[in-house]
């Protein structure tokens, strides 16, 4: 497993706060979107949302009817737990949690608990 | 997605109506469905295509139009269909349609063989189900064609026995002449399976079906006391190409006596009259000749001038930028799954993860303005083998990025495969499958 807080992934955490904060702002300068205007390329593709389509193929298209666990809604830190512990474990699960930096991890992480639960 | 994205992307399909793309050129007749503006383009409904479509549209809030065209009324799938050899699945079970991309999604689905692909031009011509050739027009491109195969060396034989050699690698109508020459086997017959040379599709596969194969033998052709191998691998290549713990352990334990692995067997011949391949390791003669010839890549890319990367055995397969899959020939035009060249495997699970990284990128690019692409992608690769009827091994693989290879690399200590195999790990496969083949075609 490689080691955690790899700095090329740094710019990925933007929170969603930030997002948030910055489409308002732009919203409220310009009133009306153009197609001449630039934004930000994580206001348009969620952060994370790339990497965690790696769980949909087991768990469902955005984390929902998926007849392993549902991923949509689960909180960060119970998320955290689960890879976490899966890390430890020989199962196939295991050997994919492995495969990501506890940065990757935090980040899918965060896209799950922003989706609805089904 | 938010307003604001919806907004942009609005925006992006407007300018493409604008310019005009995908209006037919040089089409006798034209159905109101063939004439559909399409900025991208998908030829293939396989695993790759079918998932890239599904995916720009999810991923751009139905706002890119899509257009999937593929030359058959649905897709069967090869993953599982080792299953349909031993009686456990139909082909008919492993048949997936478009219905819900069209219905869910708002992809356009089209039945048609495209004939000619234009770079220069942006266009993409195929034949309809009428035998109209139609030519649309594009602004990104995806081919998803598959794999192909090499003719087989110095087959020879009655055509009726020429066609009992098959390859069974693309499922369909082979896959069940296999399963029946497969149950007309007599009693201590000889059931003989040729790999290529790697790169060649799903690498546990081979191995997969010989386990299957010999399991049911076992049950069902083989007599009390007979101590001869039924089942014989000839490999073109100098070891088992994946989980070779697990098939080593199922070659030599769990199906002892009956499997004989033979490496560095390339086939130089085949007779299908007498049933006899002749190899770089020797002359073998079987009652069935499942001959899995040399793989290159699927027709549509070579014949676009897109496959130009030569790998082991004589194929070519399409080099691309795996940041976005677009070819690095020719701009505008992305080539997934089997038919690119790639550090990947080819098989159907990473090219899902494939497309989605494609899809991802293809949304960006067409924006408005246009977004930078994710530099640093992660795919993965995860498959399930079934080792008899009731249990089954797995494999699994995370790839990221790396820059300076700008290869897909597989994360340290990976693959894994299984520690033991197990029927927990069978009941998990169908759970993967289904789970996976909605993620692909359904939802």
């Amino acid at each position: 497993m490689r080691g955690v807080g790899v700095p090329r992934f740094v710019h990925r955490h933007r929170s969603a706060l930030t997002i948030g904060v910055g489409l308002a702002v732009i919203m409220t300068v310009h009133g009306s979107v153009t197609s001449a205007m630039r934004v930000d390329a994580v206001s348009v593709v969620p952060t994370g949302r790339l990497w965690a389509s790696n769980c949909m193929q087991c768990h469902g298209t955005n984390g929902m009817n998926g007849s392993f666990n549902q991923l949509a809604g689960l909180p960060v830190k119970s998320m955290m737990e689960k890879m976490h512990d899966q890390q430890t474990h020989s199962s196939i699960m295991g050997a994919q949690a492995r495969g990501y930096t506890d940065d990757e991890l935090l980040t899918i992480a965060t896209y799950f608990a922003s989706l609805p639960k089904p | 997605m938010t307003e604001l994205s919806r907004r942009r992307f609005l925006g992006l399909a407007g300018a493409a109506a604008a310019v005009g793309v995908a209006v037919p050129i040089a089409a006798r007749e034209v159905t109101s469905a063939d004439a559909a503006v399409a900025p991208v383009v998908v030829v293939g409904g396989g695993m790759a295509g079918a998932s890239v479509a599904k995916y720009v549209r999810l991923w751009s809030a139905r706002t890119i139009p899509v257009t999937l065209i593929d030359a058959n009324p649905d897709y069967t799938s090869s993953i599982m269909s080792n299953l349909v050899l031993n009686g456990q699945r139909t082909l008919s079970s492993l048949k997936f349609g478009w219905s819900t991309l069209k219905s869910t999604y708002g992809v356009n689905t089209l039945r048609g063989r495209v004939t000619a692909v234009n770079p220069t031009k942006r266009t993409v011509t195929y034949t309809n189900t009428s035998g109209l050739p139609i030519t649309i027009g594009y602004s990104r491109l995806v081919l998803a064609p598959g794999i192909d195969f090499l003719p087989i060396p110095g087959l020879t034989g009655a055509a009726a026995n020429r066609a009992k050699v098959v390859h069974a690698w693309q499922a369909g109508p082979q896959t069940q002449s296999l399963r029946d020459q497969l149950v007309a086997m007599p009693v201590d017959g000889t059931f003989l399976l040729t790999i290529p040379k790697a790169p060649y599709r799903c690498p546990p596969g081979p191995y997969e079906r010989a386990c299957v194969v010999a399991d049911w033998i076992k049950k069902n052709r083989r007599s009390t006391g007979y101590s001869k191998p039924q089942v014989y691998v000839l490999d073109a290549n100098a070891g088992i190409q994946a989980e070779p713990h697990n098939f080593s352990t199922a070659f030599n334990n769990i199906h002892a006596g009956v499997v004989s692995y033979v490496p560095n067997a390339t086939v130089v011949s085949v007779d299908a009259d007498a049933g006899k391949i002749v190899t770089t390791a020797g002359h073998f003669t079987g009652n069935v000749l499942n001959v899995i010839p040399t793989h290159t890549a699927g027709k549509i890319a070579r014949n676009a001038g897109l496959a130009t990367a030569p790998a082991a055995g004589g194929g070519v397969f399409c080099p691309v930028n795996v940041l976005t899959y677009e070819s690095t020939v020719a701009s505008g035009v992305h080539v997934l799954g089997d038919a690119s060249a790639t550090t990947q495997p080819k098989a159907g699970h990473v090219a899902n993860s494939e497309a989605k990284v494609c899809a991802d990128a293809l949304v960006r690019l067409l924006s408005s303005p246009a977004l930078p692409v994710d530099s640093a992608p992660v795919t993965n690769s995860a498959c399930y083998s079934p080792i008899t009827a009731t249990t089954a091994s797995w494999l699994s693989v995370v790839y990221h990025y790396d820059p300076v290879s700008k290869t897909m690399k597989a994360a340290p200590g990976q693959p894994v495969e299984a520690p033991a195999i197990t029927t927990g790990n069978y009941r998990q496969m169908n759970t993967w499958f289904r789970v996976l083949m909605s993620d692909t075609f359904g939802t």
